[in-house]
């Protein structure tokens, strides 16, 4: 199970970066295709191309869930308890919500930069292999272990995606490239990630004081981790205040969320800066 | 000098009824959260420095709160149905606009029979032939806001009640065989009968169990096993493993007394020399004297407390009258007593704790969530319909949508207006 394992996260590094690349031949391409036939619809090689790219993304959910089923098998629990487990699923996070916003509003580039961050995950992952060990007494409670962390993943691949979108933005609003959806949209998709990642991340807060609440007696110890999940809470939070209450728009909003993003990975990272309760 | 004050209370008023201030806050707390985390102890999220911006963001919700009722209440209720001409001339990509081949009094009823379908709340209005129907779905998700700030409010509320009304004792040792009080007005005493901590091959911990029997006034309440994740809860005190460490089981003989024997718990560690050896102490107050009690070194091989060893000091009124090696199993004479080193033990470390603004806390978390979805996925949608006849036997319908920017507009009103036009169409 080990072997397999080892390969599906293998092989979803590959297919992934595949995605990436013909993605990267399918805009060439679309762009040489405008050139010489404006206004014509999207020729067959083209769109096989794309095909491709999307059938690369597909491998990739399935290969990772592979990595995550098999592992979850060795160790008798989710792929929750170290950083190596944490990093396939924020990728697995990312990837499945780049997917579903890619259907949802039919663009690329947002599911390209999403690609990109959980590819930088999926190599963290490698490196930082963990063999697969059985929980200390603190991790021992799966049900809340598993919401808890799942609810991390799920939004903060949803935020990704709102990170890449206010990526995009910013590129758009400075460029005005015909190649990149519209500004309207972006900020859209920016909203529409926040709508979903937000929930989400108020649920790991509360369910991680409910847990810390029945773990340690106590719902919230200023733990550096706690403390960075509150920042990033906080810095959505006021996103979503602005832009609702304040009708912040563009380039403000934008850079709000590339703050939440830094937010996030602070908190995802703050293991390796601060000591606290949370060994990832 | 009158108006100069009201002037003032309704510049404050308005500056806590600012969404600015509120998100200024927001980011202010932000920064000093992470200020805290990085640069300062824990005892920083307890000062002034970081109360003040909390306690402020608490009156501007309160404010925000209240000054938006007005609004909310004018939602709730529906506002105007009959809108001036002005209204339908827009241009705005918010409204549609379409001929069909009814009668305006049939076709306001078919249009309400859609909506009502479809969710919305329909009034209607009639004005020289021309009717008017006003719309709105979702209202009451409006008071989610409501709901969500409400929580916050509770969740300070908790905090205050558990500060004031609860207790938290994070160090609370019961050696094995020992039984302590919890005191804080409990009435309750807890007595350790077994600790047990296990591991993995691996060295890795596995389990730290504490077998417990709980008396209240002396009564025994209830008998039970605590382990992380599984405290045990009584009437509302509660008790979590936390740590646990070494303990002595030690007999004194004194003349004319019956034999004692008492656990005594090591929790404090004494770093000398090198050694790092267990700390324990004790008051016999029938002998009128104290005790401090020095285990063998736990990181190296001690030469002056061997293994199977216990180093004694013996105190009188602040006055160290002696110290002894005590061999396990061996009673020692010491200061008119025998001391005897029966067995290592070990003793467990509980975090004791009541909080009664804990219940506060989770209904306030259910009411934050609750709250947060109402408002962002029960979008309030306002419809707004004019209908008015035509020369040519037809009615000309203008819908107009008024909904958060981000909602699909254009769809909701396609969809209205396709519902009504196949309405229309099935109705000869």
């Amino acid at each position: 199970m080990a072997d397999l394992e080892n390969l599906s996260l293998t092989l979803s590094l590959v297919t992934i970066l595949m995605s990436m690349i013909l993605s990267v031949i399918a805009f060439i391409n679309q762009q040489r295709s405008a050139r010489t036939q404006s206004g014509h619809a999207v020729s067959g090689p083209l769109m096989l191309w794309n095909r491709a790219a999307i059938a690369m993304v597909v491998a990739t959910v399935l290969l990772i869930t592979l990595t995550i089923v098999s592992r979850a098998v060795q160790t008798k629990h989710g792929p929750f308890s170290n950083m190596y487990e944490f990093a396939i699923s924020f990728a697995w996070g990312i990837v499945v919500a780049g997917f579903i916003f890619r259907w949802r509003y039919k663009t690329d580039s947002i599911l390209n930069i999403g690609l990109f961050i959980a590819l930088l995950l999926l190599i963290f992952a490698r490196v930082k292999y963990a063999v697969p060990n059985p929980l200390v007494p603190a991790l021992q409670q799966s049900t809340l272990l598993s919401i808890h962390v799942a609810s991390a993943g799920v939004a903060y691949g949803t935020l990704t995606i709102g990170f890449g979108s206010a990526i995009m933005y910013l590129v758009q609003k400075r460029r005005n490239a015909p190649w990149l959806p519209e500004l309207e949209l972006l900020d859209n998709i920016s909203y529409r990630a926040v709508v979903i990642g937000f929930p989400f991340l108020t649920l790991v807060i509360l369910l991680g004081a409910l847990w810390a609440d029945i773990a340690w007696g106590r719902y919230w110890g200023w733990d550096p981790k706690e403390t960075a999940s509150l920042v990033t809470w906080l810095i959505y939070a006021a996103y979503l205040h602005a832009r609702v209450m304040r009708g912040w728009r563009g380039i403000r909003s934008a850079w709000l969320l590339i703050i939440g993003f830094a937010a996030i990975l602070l908190t995802f990272f703050g293991n390796y800066i601060f000591t606290g309760l949370h060994a990832y | 000098m009158a108006k100069s004050i009201s002037e003032n209370i309704k510049w404050l008023w308005n500056l806590f009824a600012s969404m600015k201030l509120a998100v200024i806050l927001l980011l202010i707390i932000t920064s000093l959260s992470l200020f805290g985390t990085f640069f300062a102890p824990v005892a920083f999220f307890h000062t002034g420095w970081f109360l003040v911006p909390g306690f402020l963001l608490m009156l501007n919700i309160l404010v925000c709160s209240f000054n938006r009722w007005q609004r909310i209440k004018t939602l709730l209720q529906g506002g105007k149905v009959r809108q001036p001409e002005a209204f339908w001339s827009s241009t705005e990509g918010n409204s549609m606009m379409t001929d069909l081949p009814c009668m305006t009094a049939s076709l306001a009823a078919m249009t309400s029979d859609v909506l009502k379908k479809r969710g919305y709340r329909v009034r209607s209005e009639s004005c020289s032939e021309i009717v008017y129907l006003a719309a709105d779905k979702n209202r009451y998700f409006k008071l989610g806001t409501y709901v969500s700030h409400l929580s916050l409010v509770l969740f300070v509320l908790a905090f205050l009640i558990g500060s004031a009304f609860g207790f938290r004792d994070t160090g609370f040792i019961v050696a094995e065989q020992e039984t302590r009080f919890v005191g804080h007005d409990t009435g309750l005493s807890l007595n350790l009968l077994s600790f047990t901590d296990a591991y993995y091959e691996d060295q890795t911990p596995m389990d730290y169990r504490s077998e417990v029997v709980l008396y209240k006034n002396g009564q025994l309440v209830k008998q039970a096993v605590i382990r992380v994740n599984h405290p045990l809860n009584y009437e509302g005190t509660r008790f979590y493993q936390s740590f646990f460490g070494p303990a002595v089981r030690i007999k004194f003989r004194q003349a004319s007394q019956d034999d004692l024997t008492i656990s005594v718990a090591l929790p404090a560690v004494s770093a000398s020399q090198g050694y790092q050896r267990p700390v324990g102490s004790l008051v016999l107050e029938s002998a009128g004297l104290s005790f401090r009690f020095i285990g063998s070194a736990v990181n190296a091989t001690d030469k002056i407390v061997p293994k199977d060893q216990l180093a004694v000091e013996i105190w009188q009124k602040n006055t160290q009258t002696g110290i002894h090696i005590l061999e396990k199993g061996k009673p020692a004479k010491a200061s008119g007593i025998e001391i005897t080193y029966l067995e290592d033990i070990q003793f467990s470390g509980f975090q004791v704790s009541r909080d009664p603004g804990n219940t506060l806390i989770w209904i306030a978390s259910s009411l934050f969530v609750l709250g947060m979805i109402a408002v962002l996925f029960f979008v309030h949608l306002q419809l707004w319909i004019q209908i008015k006849p035509l020369p040519t036997g037809k009615s000309r319908i203008y819908l107009r949508l008024a909904a958060p920017r981000g909602f699909s507009q254009a769809e909701e009103m396609t969809r209205t207006l396709e519902a009504i036009k196949r309405t229309v169409e099935s109705h000869p």
